[in-house]
């Protein structure tokens, strides 16, 4: 039962998250009824609008604030509502405890990224008389997702260090713009540019993108499995400090 | 016989900064018997009782709770299988319902009894479908202590809890930790009410400022505590007591006001060897024990 716990405790995050992804690919579609082509640039095609409209980096960097929110939580946030003792009292592990918010949280972070791979291949045809390849969505969402794990278990990590919602939540507003201004300032782009984080969710790396903004190329794994072990790293942490606070 | 105790300590202290929340705590609590924690606010309680539980980890020393070390993340969540507690805030999942939290929480322990739990829901009037926002301080606190009543645990811990309810539901819960201490469960229960202690309790441990006071049955307090008046003709002399045989000892013009544990007979020998005129010796209750230890310090 501990997943119940941790879903009702993240659920409203989550709809909200949700339902604003929802709505805003609803809205794109229905807008590129009337407004597809764009009367400023005909020649733009449906992928590129597409792109543009969600997987653009503007958009990736919307994604990842979801992401950090969606892993807000925890028990420092358990001190402030004074159920952690209870929750503390089960028969339970600590490792267990974050463990299930993690599984969680991944599982809804996974849900918010179904939804543009469900509506706009699908209601695209329906919506704007127009076809976008199903398969771009599941790529796309692929690249969200590898950085998205990483910006989830920020969230988490701010979560355990800090015990005031606000305090954590600020902190998980911070970290992309603190994470570009130091990208940024180490001359990043020019250096790294495979750890520019927006850029690759929107598929820079794939050099065959083109025009259409397609992607042609395989997925960039070797980052990704990269992203993954950061990650991980970062949720060995939220699980070692939170096995070491007292309550 | 170490599994003759379902609560030991040794030399347990909690430090937070530059304050001992608990010093060297040396505490036996034995299986089958209503232990009473007595202390005033912030003497170390809680504190205790959350180490005991894996929740809070010593600064030194060491603990077992059940038989299993309390330092031992493992061995502590098997512990926790056979314990059920009452937390001081009595705090539970504002986002669940009634129903829903009897049913999270049964679904962690197999010593659960429905039966108790329909005749607790009864008793206190509890609105299963109502959200545990919605309920009133009091009503959080039945729910507490129904999830913790609801089964059959080895060791009760409850940390102040009364705290919240009315007279009836009181009364109510006494008869509840007396019945759960008749089916085998040793209880384990901190409190500011002397008179509940004194009510149930068969053993008393006290902590004064994370050192444990007192700890004595309240057979002996009744049987051995004294509360000697002594009276000179002139200025009080300078008696060394033995500090194992005496509470406490309070000097006010000619009077000498001791708080005797044991050895009374000698300790009035020894009072009139020092020139008293007389010895005036009262039986004690626990609430001047009580506020003996708790002021002595002060």
């Amino acid at each position: 039962m501990l997943w119940y716990k941790a879903w009702r405790e993240s659920r409203s995050r989550f709809f909200l998250a949700a339902g604003a992804v929802t709505v805003y690919c609803l809205t794109v579609l229905v807008r590129a009824r009337s407004g597809f082509p764009l009367p400023q640039n005909p020649r733009v095609p449906y992928s590129a609008f597409i792109w543009s409209e969600f997987y653009a980096p503007f958009r990736a960097v919307a994604f990842s604030f979801i992401a950090l929110v969606l892993g807000l939580g925890g028990l420092q946030r358990e001190r402030g509502s004074g159920t952690a003792p209870f929750t503390l009292a089960l028969p339970v592990g600590r490792g267990q405890l974050v463990a299930t918010r993690v599984f969680v949280g991944l599982a809804e972070l996974i849900g918010v990224l179904l939804i543009p791979i469900v509506v706009v291949p699908g209601l695209s045809p329906v919506l704007a008389h127009q076809t976008y390849p199903a398969s771009q969505s599941v790529q796309y969402a692929a690249l969200f997702l590898s950085w998205g794990i990483v910006w989830f278990a920020g969230g988490l990590l701010w979560s355990v260090l800090f015990r005031g919602d606000f305090t954590a939540a600020t902190a998980a507003v911070l970290t992309p713009f603190a994470y570009m201004a130091v990208y940024g300032a180490s001359r990043g782009d020019q250096r790294f540019p495979v750890a520019n984080p927006f850029a690759m969710m929107s598929g820079g790396l794939d050099r065959s993108v083109g025009g259409r903004m397609l992607l042609t190329e395989p997925l960039p794994w070797d980052v990704m499995l990269v992203l993954a072990v950061v990650a991980a790293a970062l949720l060995a942490g939220v699980w070692r400090i939170t096995a070491r606070q007292s309550f | 016989m170490a599994d003759a105790w379902v609560i030991e300590t040794q030399s347990l202290s909690k430090r937070y900064g530059a304050l001992d929340a608990v010093r060297q705590l040396d505490l036996r609590v034995s299986t089958g018997r209503i232990t009473g924690f007595l202390g005033r606010n912030g003497a170390g309680k809680s504190t205790t009782i959350k180490m005991l539980l894996g929740m809070s980890h010593p600064t030194s020393g060491t603990g077992r709770l059940l038989g299993r070390q309390i330092d031992d993340a493992r061995e502590c969540r098997a512990a926790r299988h056979h314990v059920a507690y009452v937390a001081e805030d009595k705090q539970t999942y504002a986002y669940m319902t009634v129903g829903e939290m009897i049913a999270f929480t049964r679904s962690f322990y197999g010593d659960w009894r429905i039966d108790v739990e329909a005749r607790l829901l009864k008793q206190y009037d509890l609105p299963v479908r109502r959200k545990v926002k919605a309920l009133s301080k009091g009503m959080r606190t039945k729910l507490a202590l129904l999830l913790a009543l609801a089964r059959r645990p080895q060791l009760l811990i409850l940390d102040e809890p009364s705290e919240g309810l009315d007279p009836v539901s009181i009364e109510e819960l006494l008869q509840s930790l007396v019945a759960a201490a008749a089916e085998g469960s040793a209880v384990f229960f901190s409190s500011h009410q002397i008179s509940e202690v004194e009510r149930i309790a068969d053993h008393v441990c006290m902590l004064d400022r994370g050192r444990l006071v007192l700890d004595a049955s309240l057979d002996a307090i009744r049987r051995d505590f004294r509360r000697l008046e002594v009276g000179f003709a002139h200025e009080p002399p300078r008696v060394d007591w033995p500090a194992t045989d005496v509470g406490s000892v309070r000097s006010t013009g000619r009077q000498v006001s001791i708080l005797a544990k044991r050895n009374v007979d000698a300790m009035i020998e020894r009072a009139y060897g020092a020139g008293a005129v007389s010895v005036e010796s009262s039986a004690v209750s626990l609430r001047e024990v009580f506020l003996d230890q708790a002021t002595e310090h002060t």
